[in-house]
Protein backbone atom coordinates (compact mmCIF):
# COMPACT_ATOMS: atom_id res chain seq x y z
CA UNK A 1 0.00 0.00 0.00
CA UNK A 2 1.04 3.91 -1.03
CA UNK A 3 2.28 5.36 2.27
CA UNK A 4 1.49 9.18 1.55
CA UNK A 5 3.64 11.06 4.67
CA UNK A 6 2.97 14.57 5.62
CA UNK A 7 5.52 16.84 4.07
CA UNK A 8 8.31 18.02 6.69
CA UNK A 9 7.39 20.62 9.19
CA UNK A 10 9.73 23.45 8.31
CA UNK A 11 8.02 26.22 6.59
CA UNK A 12 6.14 28.48 9.75
CA UNK A 13 2.70 29.22 7.46
CA UNK A 14 2.60 25.46 6.97
CA UNK A 15 3.06 24.67 10.28
CA UNK A 16 0.83 27.43 11.57
CA UNK A 17 -1.69 26.64 9.03
CA UNK A 18 -1.67 22.70 10.25
CA UNK A 19 -1.79 23.60 13.74
CA UNK A 20 -4.86 25.72 12.66
CA UNK A 21 -6.67 22.63 11.40
CA UNK A 22 -5.72 21.02 14.94
CA UNK A 23 -2.20 19.35 14.18
CA UNK A 24 -0.66 18.56 17.27
CA UNK A 25 2.49 18.07 15.89
CA UNK A 26 2.61 21.20 14.44
CA UNK A 27 1.61 22.49 17.38
CA UNK A 28 4.37 21.31 18.70
CA UNK A 29 7.03 21.99 16.73
CA UNK A 30 5.91 25.43 16.70
CA UNK A 31 6.21 25.64 20.37
CA UNK A 32 9.63 24.23 20.56
CA UNK A 33 10.64 27.31 17.78
CA UNK A 34 9.17 29.80 20.16
CA UNK A 35 9.06 28.49 24.14
CA UNK A 36 12.62 30.21 24.82
CA UNK A 37 11.57 33.33 23.66
CA UNK A 38 8.08 33.37 25.37
CA UNK A 39 9.63 32.34 28.86
CA UNK A 40 12.21 34.97 28.83
CA UNK A 41 9.79 37.54 27.68
CA UNK A 42 7.93 36.68 30.66
CA UNK A 43 10.38 36.11 33.00
CA UNK A 44 11.73 39.47 32.36
CA UNK A 45 7.85 40.80 33.74
CA UNK A 46 7.73 38.49 36.49
CA UNK A 47 10.86 37.93 37.68
CA UNK A 48 10.55 34.39 38.77
CA UNK A 49 10.77 30.78 37.95
CA UNK A 50 8.16 28.91 38.36
CA UNK A 51 5.58 31.51 37.58
CA UNK A 52 7.38 32.16 34.39
CA UNK A 53 7.02 28.24 33.78
CA UNK A 54 3.43 28.06 34.93
CA UNK A 55 3.06 31.24 32.47
CA UNK A 56 4.94 30.16 29.70
CA UNK A 57 2.47 26.76 29.39
CA UNK A 58 -0.89 28.58 29.80
CA UNK A 59 0.46 30.82 27.00
CA UNK A 60 0.56 27.76 24.56
CA UNK A 61 -2.69 26.37 26.03
CA UNK A 62 -4.27 29.95 25.34
CA UNK A 63 -3.07 29.93 21.67
CA UNK A 64 -3.78 26.16 20.96
CA UNK A 65 -7.14 26.99 21.97
CA UNK A 66 -7.31 29.84 20.20
CA UNK A 67 -5.34 29.41 17.14
CA UNK A 68 -8.21 28.97 14.45
CA UNK A 69 -8.26 33.17 15.50
CA UNK A 70 -4.96 33.71 14.28
CA UNK A 71 -4.28 35.53 10.86
CA UNK A 72 -1.19 33.77 9.04
CA UNK A 73 -1.13 36.59 6.95
CA UNK A 74 -0.80 39.00 9.96
CA UNK A 75 2.05 39.08 12.25
CA UNK A 76 4.32 36.59 12.91
CA UNK A 77 3.28 33.73 15.04
CA UNK A 78 5.86 34.38 17.92
CA UNK A 79 4.62 38.04 18.37
CA UNK A 80 1.12 36.85 18.60
CA UNK A 81 2.47 34.59 21.82
CA UNK A 82 3.99 37.22 23.06
CA UNK A 83 0.88 39.26 23.02
CA UNK A 84 -0.79 36.46 24.82
CA UNK A 85 2.05 36.23 26.88
CA UNK A 86 1.96 39.54 27.73
CA UNK A 87 -1.68 39.65 28.87
CA UNK A 88 -1.87 36.74 30.98
CA UNK A 89 1.68 38.31 33.19
CA UNK A 90 0.32 41.49 33.80
CA UNK A 91 -3.56 39.66 34.62
CA UNK A 92 -0.47 37.53 37.04
CA UNK A 93 0.98 40.93 38.22
CA UNK A 94 -2.65 42.18 39.24
CA UNK A 95 -2.99 39.15 41.62
CA UNK A 96 0.35 38.90 42.81
CA UNK A 97 0.20 40.77 46.37
CA UNK A 98 3.99 42.05 46.37
CA UNK A 99 6.55 42.32 43.39
CA UNK A 100 9.81 40.91 44.67
CA UNK A 101 12.53 42.64 43.01
CA UNK A 102 15.38 40.87 42.90
CA UNK A 103 17.40 40.99 39.39
CA UNK A 104 20.27 38.21 40.54
CA UNK A 105 19.51 37.48 36.68
CA UNK A 106 19.90 40.38 35.07
CA UNK A 107 23.34 41.07 33.50
CA UNK A 108 25.86 43.30 35.61
CA UNK A 109 27.51 45.85 33.57
CA UNK A 110 29.53 47.40 35.69
CA UNK A 111 26.98 48.95 37.86
CA UNK A 112 28.02 51.67 40.60
CA UNK A 113 29.48 49.61 43.65
CA UNK A 114 28.19 52.66 46.09
CA UNK A 115 25.65 51.08 48.10
CA UNK A 116 23.40 54.58 47.85
CA UNK A 117 24.12 54.45 44.06
CA UNK A 118 22.77 50.82 43.67
CA UNK A 119 19.66 50.97 45.10
CA UNK A 120 18.99 54.03 43.30
CA UNK A 121 19.79 52.70 40.15
CA UNK A 122 17.87 49.61 40.98
CA UNK A 123 14.89 51.75 41.78
CA UNK A 124 14.74 53.22 38.22
CA UNK A 125 15.63 50.14 36.55
CA UNK A 126 12.04 48.97 38.64
CA UNK A 127 10.53 52.27 37.40
CA UNK A 128 11.55 51.60 33.80
CA UNK A 129 10.44 47.90 33.89
CA UNK A 130 6.78 48.62 35.33
CA UNK A 131 6.72 51.42 32.75
CA UNK A 132 8.01 48.67 29.97
CA UNK A 133 4.50 46.93 31.34
CA UNK A 134 2.54 49.38 30.13
CA UNK A 135 3.83 50.28 26.85
CA UNK A 136 1.58 48.93 23.52
CA UNK A 137 2.32 45.33 21.90
CA UNK A 138 4.09 46.42 19.58
CA UNK A 139 6.05 49.25 21.57
CA UNK A 140 7.03 46.71 24.77
CA UNK A 141 7.92 43.96 22.10
CA UNK A 142 10.57 45.97 20.29
CA UNK A 143 12.00 47.11 23.93
CA UNK A 144 12.07 44.12 25.15
CA UNK A 145 13.77 42.01 21.65
CA UNK A 146 16.30 45.32 21.62
CA UNK A 147 17.19 45.74 25.41
CA UNK A 148 16.86 43.02 27.34
CA UNK A 149 17.24 40.77 24.52
CA UNK A 150 19.76 42.35 23.26
CA UNK A 151 18.74 41.44 19.42
CA UNK A 152 20.01 43.91 16.28
CA UNK A 153 17.55 45.78 14.41
CA UNK A 154 17.43 43.16 11.66
CA UNK A 155 16.73 40.09 13.82
CA UNK A 156 13.59 42.19 15.79
CA UNK A 157 12.34 43.27 12.37
CA UNK A 158 12.12 39.87 11.39
CA UNK A 159 10.71 38.58 14.56
CA UNK A 160 8.16 41.17 14.29
CA UNK A 161 7.93 40.54 10.42
CA UNK A 162 8.65 44.28 10.05
CA UNK A 163 11.71 46.62 7.96
CA UNK A 164 14.33 47.48 9.95
CA UNK A 165 13.31 51.33 9.91
CA UNK A 166 9.92 50.86 11.06
CA UNK A 167 11.62 48.85 14.27
CA UNK A 168 13.64 52.30 14.39
CA UNK A 169 10.56 54.05 14.57
CA UNK A 170 8.95 52.20 16.96
CA UNK A 171 12.20 52.11 19.47
CA UNK A 172 12.00 56.01 18.99
CA UNK A 173 8.22 56.08 19.85
CA UNK A 174 8.64 53.70 22.96
CA UNK A 175 11.77 55.36 24.56
CA UNK A 176 9.94 58.95 24.34
CA UNK A 177 6.43 57.15 25.91
CA UNK A 178 8.95 55.84 28.59
CA UNK A 179 10.45 58.73 29.31
CA UNK A 180 6.85 60.61 29.31
CA UNK A 181 5.28 57.86 31.60
CA UNK A 182 8.51 58.32 33.73
CA UNK A 183 8.15 62.43 34.28
CA UNK A 184 4.82 61.96 34.62
CA UNK A 185 5.93 59.55 37.96
CA UNK A 186 8.29 61.98 38.95
CA UNK A 187 5.68 64.91 38.99
CA UNK A 188 2.90 62.68 40.97
CA UNK B 1 21.07 65.02 8.22
CA UNK B 2 20.00 62.44 9.82
CA UNK B 3 16.60 62.17 11.54
CA UNK B 4 16.16 61.64 15.05
CA UNK B 5 14.79 58.01 14.90
CA UNK B 6 18.30 57.76 12.89
CA UNK B 7 20.33 59.73 15.18
CA UNK B 8 19.13 57.58 18.32
CA UNK B 9 19.56 53.98 16.73
CA UNK B 10 23.34 55.12 15.89
CA UNK B 11 24.08 56.13 19.49
CA UNK B 12 22.01 53.34 21.18
CA UNK B 13 24.35 51.05 19.07
CA UNK B 14 27.99 53.27 19.94
CA UNK B 15 26.69 52.70 23.50
CA UNK B 16 26.02 49.01 22.95
CA UNK B 17 29.40 48.61 21.55
CA UNK B 18 30.84 50.59 25.06
CA UNK B 19 30.46 53.96 24.15
CA UNK B 20 30.25 56.36 26.81
CA UNK B 21 26.83 58.01 26.93
CA UNK B 22 28.61 61.93 26.60
CA UNK B 23 30.43 60.58 23.41
CA UNK B 24 27.32 59.22 21.79
CA UNK B 25 25.66 63.03 22.60
CA UNK B 26 29.02 64.64 20.99
CA UNK B 27 27.66 62.97 17.47
CA UNK B 28 25.09 64.68 17.14
CA UNK B 29 24.86 68.14 18.90
CA UNK B 30 21.76 69.15 17.12
CA UNK B 31 19.66 66.54 18.93
CA UNK B 32 21.58 66.32 22.19
CA UNK B 33 18.70 68.13 24.12
CA UNK B 34 16.06 65.02 23.16
CA UNK B 35 19.04 62.28 22.87
CA UNK B 36 19.75 62.25 26.47
CA UNK B 37 16.83 61.15 28.28
CA UNK B 38 15.96 58.49 26.05
CA UNK B 39 19.08 57.24 25.59
CA UNK B 40 19.41 57.36 30.01
CA UNK B 41 16.48 55.26 29.96
CA UNK B 42 17.79 53.15 27.70
CA UNK B 43 20.45 52.24 29.64
CA UNK B 44 18.60 51.23 32.72
CA UNK B 45 16.83 48.27 30.56
CA UNK B 46 19.29 45.48 31.60
CA UNK B 47 20.01 42.75 29.50
CA UNK B 48 18.38 39.35 31.06
CA UNK B 49 21.25 36.79 31.34
CA UNK B 50 22.01 34.15 28.67
CA UNK B 51 21.09 31.39 31.02
CA UNK B 52 17.70 32.72 31.44
CA UNK B 53 15.89 29.73 29.79
CA UNK B 54 13.03 27.34 30.47
CA UNK B 55 14.01 23.90 32.61
CA UNK B 56 14.78 21.04 29.98
CA UNK B 57 12.28 19.32 32.33
CA UNK B 58 9.57 21.88 31.93
CA UNK B 59 10.33 22.53 28.13
CA UNK B 60 9.80 18.58 27.71
CA UNK B 61 7.01 18.14 30.11
CA UNK B 62 4.94 20.87 28.24
CA UNK B 63 6.14 19.22 24.57
CA UNK B 64 4.35 15.91 25.56
CA UNK B 65 1.41 17.22 26.97
CA UNK B 66 1.08 19.62 23.71
CA UNK B 67 1.38 16.05 22.34
CA UNK B 68 -0.76 14.31 24.23
CA UNK B 69 -3.59 16.96 23.56
CA UNK B 70 -5.21 19.80 25.48
CA UNK B 71 -7.47 17.50 27.96
CA UNK B 72 -5.15 17.67 31.22
CA UNK B 73 -3.95 21.38 30.35
CA UNK B 74 -6.43 22.44 33.15
CA UNK B 75 -3.55 20.63 35.85
CA UNK B 76 -1.89 23.58 35.15
CA UNK B 77 -2.23 26.19 38.00
CA UNK B 78 -0.40 29.49 38.84
CA UNK B 79 -0.78 27.83 43.16
CA UNK B 80 2.39 28.45 44.91
CA UNK B 81 4.44 25.52 45.90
Amino acid sequence: MLKLDKPPLTDERLLVCRAIARDGEAFAELYDRSVVRVYRHIYYLINDVKEAEDLTAQTFLQAWEAIDRFQPRGAPFVSWLLRIAHNLAVSHLRSRKGDTQLYETMVDEGLPRNPEAVAERQADEERVRQSVLRLGDEQRQVIILRFVEELDYREVAEILGKSVAAVRVIQHRALCALRKMMKVEEVA
Amino acid sequence: MPSIVEALADCLEAMREGEELAACLEIYPQYRADLEPLLEIASLIRPLAPEVVPSPAFREQTRERLHRGPDDWEEISLAPD
